[in-house]
């Protein structure tokens, strides 16, 4: 969407993942980038080169935080320790909004490091709108929730992906991340209409959309990031921005990473779909 | 079923050393089986936290070979499921695991605590070092802080040139047992490991407990001419910082070995 309290009232363009490969090409070539995605776990450090680049990198360009350890569908309680470290990052970084997974990760403090799928009862979209709303409160930045691509579905859900989404985010009253390469992977892998998704969610909550390439295998599409966008996911990109509106894009490229310019030029293709904003 | 009893479950399968099997709570589809949707994730987990360990410990892979580095990743994350929210910290539980293995003591042992102090010598805090008006300043009474970047180490086997590439796996472990005293410490982002006399290596340890420098000093028979020589050293590579300068929300940590 245009400015609204779920992107921090900002109205970022097309941007790109920080990527490590990528360091010696954007301090080099100084490359015009509307904004850089990080990964906050990978700078939620005490000090050294990673917090180095990034000032480097702040001093440049804005930086949008990404997490990927929330974990805000695990029963468990938030790790606090985590929370305040991710605030130190968050002021550093001047994030507008920071985003993470609509996903369970974690039991009893122990870490599976992957998104897992939730399964979509209403026991589950109250507890992940509770600890989604406990972040937002501690962080003080909006929070948006990504959905994820899964490869799974649970006997005990009680409804579809989407009612879930929605259900969270109204009770969380947080913004959504809305991953149209998730969309499509998870419509291949569970033979749903990913349009019929789309229509659902939210449109005024989308803080942010992700636009990916994936991995087809005989029985299952998996989520790789390694890979160009693929037709049918721009077409859901298009249908989605028709719907939000002018809204901060990012094209995720983390296996077999190409050059800056090559990942830059992808994620640009998305320009053409992007409505103009009308200055006030 | 409850969703924590769901999630303990779903886990517990996931971090099973082997397939899994069967998993009554998730639906198969038209074209795979509950067990095949499950062993999705079960071989992302591992193939996600056997890389993390090879990429955290490539002088260890290069002791032991791929084989035997994948039997031992097996074992540990099985004993050990990461504990921390990034996986920066999978190999914490490492050197003190491989301690309670006596097939992997020698220069595997010595290996993972090198390759641990590197992990957290990249990305710790750093304090503003001691200029040379400071120390002129310095009285030997007043407490001297290290770098919080630099770890100390008393190893047995050269695996540092091993990890640097100038000493072959065979070789190190023909080797014979000696002590080898060593710190890794940070140069403008970059990991360095500096190879200590004894005496260096044992004033630096008891300074970085706190120690102030008289007691620090008290029974090592240090000569003059060598605390000279260490401290215009340490000096020159920043390592010493004024008064217990740890940043906030600095790990707290202790050196290696004693
Ligand atoms: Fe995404």
């Amino acid at each position: 969407m245009p400015a609204t309290r779920f992107n921090g009232f900002t109205d970022y363009g097309v941007g790109v993942g920080l990527r490590i490969p990528h360091y010696a090409h954007i301090f080099s070539h100084k490359p015009v980038v509307d904004w850089f995605e990080i990964i906050s776990e990978n700078f939620m450090v005490d000090g050294g080169r990673p917090l180095a680049i990034l000032d480097q990198i702040l001093e440049r360009y804005r930086v949008v935080q990404h997490g990927v350890s929330m974990y805000f569908g695990s029963a468990e309680k938030l790790n606090r320790t985590h929370l305040r470290r991710l605030k130190t990052l968050v002021r550093r970084t001047g994030t507008p909004w920071l985003s993470d997974h609509l996903c369970w990760g974690s039991v009893d403090g122990s870490y599976s490091h992957d998104l897992l799928p939730m399964p979509y009862t209403f026991e589950a979209a109250r507890l992940t709108a509770r600890k989604i709303r406990e972040a937002q409160d501690f962080l003080e930045v909006p929070i948006a929730v990504e959905n994820v691509s899964s490869y799974a579905e649970f006997h005990v859900s009680e409804m579809t992906e989407w009612e879930f989404l929605n259900e969270v985010v109204e009770r969380a009253d947080c913004g959504i991340l809305l991953d149209v390469n998730n969309i499509y992977v998870s419509s291949r892998n569970h033979s749903f209409d990913p349009h019929l998704y789309l229509d659902s969610v939210p449109a005024n909550r989308v803080a942010q959309i992700h636009i990916a390439g994936h991995s087809t295998f005989e029985k299952y599409i998996l989520d790789t990031h390694d890979h160009p966008v693929i037709d049918p996911v721009w077409a859901l990109y298009e249908k989605a921005i028709t719907r939000t509106g002018h809204t901060a894009t990012l094209l995720e490229w983390d296996q077999h990473i190409p050059s800056f310019e090559e990942v830059h030029a992808e994620a640009r293709k998305a320009e053409k779909y992007l409505p103009a904003l009308v200055s006030a | 079923m409850k969703l924590a009893e769901l999630q303990r479950r779903m886990l517990a399968d996931i971090m099973l050393p082997r397939t899994p099997g069967t998993a009554g709570y998730i639906k198969p589809n038209d074209r795979l089986t509950a067990g095949e949707r499950l062993e999705i994730y079960h071989r992302q987990y591992w193939s996600r936290l056997v890389d993390s360990l090879r990429d955290d410990f490539p002088g260890l892979l290069k002791l032991l070979g791929p084989r035997s580095f994948q039997k031992l990743a097996l074992a540990y994350l099985t004993e050990y499921p990461s504990r921390s929210f990034t996986l920066r910290d999978l190999g914490q539980s490492l050197p003190g695991w491989l301690a309670r293995h006596p097939e992997y003591v020698g220069p595997a042992l010595d290996m993972v605590q090198l390759e641990w102090a590197h992990i957290e010598t990249w990305d710790a805090a750093a304090s503003q070092p001691l200029g040379p008006e400071d120390l002129a300043a310095f009285t030997p009474d007043l407490p001297l802080a290290l770098q919080p970047h630099l770890r100390l180490l008393k190893l047995s086997y050269p695996v540092d040139d091993v990890r640097l590439g100038t000493l072959s796996a065979r070789a190190v472990k023909k080797r014979l047992p000696g002590t080898l005293y060593l710190a890794t410490h940070r140069v403008d982002g970059d990991v360095f490991y500096r190879r200590l006399e004894e005496g260096e290596f044992r004033l630096l340890h008891r300074l970085a407990k706190g120690y102030p420098l008289l007691r620090a000093l008290r029974g090592l028979h240090a000569r003059p001419e060598d605390l000279q020589r260490w401290f215009a050293a340490w000096a020159e590579l920043g390592w010493l910082t004024g008064t217990s300068a740890r940043s906030p929300g600095q790990r707290k940590t202790a050196p290696s070995s004693p």
